[in-house]
């Protein structure tokens, strides 16, 4: 037999109430809790809907559901760290490898033309593009945040602050001059970190998207139901 | 008899592999009814052992997945990926290797 809508319903409600606020986690939970029961409805017929949820709910052992959203969260980290170290390490192979090590010619190269000052200022109105950038994804996509998928996803992100500050640091000490194979050993640091930060933002924005687009193939299917 | 459910732990990632090699995509429930149908009740795979176990291949790689609204519900489907594709002969030589050092470790003769 097949729940009706408002059965269904009642289940997704039941699992909120139990703290599952994030609709992948729910839907999985919801398929697997509905499914069962049917089962035991049909093969009771006099088993009342509310006494199947329940038999189903204490099936999954002391833990319940968490069982599920635990493995979810776990199973789209690793997910996702996986598509995010591949696209990262991706730079340093074959095909980007030049394109890399020239962006950090580059970088070196304005240290040495420009003065402290103005390097200074272009870094930080450049980290200023970036976040500005973040803040504008955040906003136009907040309604995703109500999926793991997104959340995992986005994760990688979070951590750019620390290259900044890591950054900033190295900048700040460029005034001495030391050298290794003649190059000025600040500038050739700041040059890798720099480089580093550029390869790590692309390589977090697109596992970002990713996240932004499973999440939203899965709300387009989530509106039909609901 | 029922078997003892810590025994086939080891080998549940090979026994989800497998059954989605027989079958195009499998969601959840329908696995466990499935490992519960073939056994014929013997062996119940739970729930807390089923998730951990196919979303740590869907991780992996070896396990892609699909949704469809079925049944007015969001239904995720899973099914072998390439990779996972060529896992499954892997680890179906790995558990039968394993299987016959049992047998001669315990004396055991196999199953005619």
């Amino acid at each position: 037999m097949d729940l009706t809508k408002e059965q269904l319903a009642y289940i997704r409600s039941f699992i909120q109430q139990k703290g599952f606020k994030y609709i992948d986690v729910q839907m999985e939970i919801l398929d697997h809790v509905a499914s069962s029961v049917e089962e035991r409805m049909e093969a009771d017929p006099a088993l009342k809907f509310e006494d199947a949820i329940n038999e189903t709910h204490k099936a999954f052992g002391s833990d319940g559901f968490a069982v599920i959203q635990k493995s979810v969260v776990n199973g789209l980290k690793k997910k996702y760290s996986r598509f995010f170290w591949q696209n990262f390490l991706n730079y340093f192979g074959y095909k980007h490898i030049l394109l890399v090590l020239f962006l950090g010619f580059v970088v070196y190269k304005l240290q040495e033309i420009m003065s402290s000052d103005a390097f200074y200022i272009t870094y930080i109105a450049g980290m200023f593009s970036v976040f500005a950038l973040l803040l504008l994804y955040n906003f136009r996509d907040s309604i995703y945040k109500q999926y793991m998928s997104y959340k995992s996803a986005v994760s990688f992100l979070t951590f750019l602050g620390s290259f900044l500050v890591i950054t900033n640091l190295a900048i700040s000490r460029s005034n001495q001059v030391l050298t290794t194979f003649s190059l000025n050993r600040s500038f050739l640091i700041v040059s890798v970190l720099i480089t580093l930060f550029i390869v790590y933002f692309i390589a977090a924005l697109k596992t970002a998207k990713v996240g932004m687009r499973e999440s939203k193939q899965l709300m387009d299917k989530y509106k039909l139901v609901v | 008899m029922a078997v003892n459910n810590e025994l086939f732990k080891g080998t549940l990632q090979t026994i989800i592999l497998n059954l989605l090699s027989e079958n195009e995509k499998m969601y959840g429930y329908e696995i466990t009814q499935k490992v519960k149908a073939i056994t014929q009740g013997e062996l119940m795979l739970k729930e807390g052992a089923l998730y951990p176990a196919l979303h740590k291949l869907e991780a992996e790689g070896l396990l892609e997945t699909t949704t469809e609204v079925v049944e007015n519900r969001v239904r995720k489907y899973y099914s072998l990926s390439k990779d996972g594709e060529k896992e499954v002969i892997n680890k179906l030589q790995e558990v039968k290797d394993f299987i016959a050092q049992l047998q001669l470790l315990l004396n055991l003769k196999p199953a005619i």
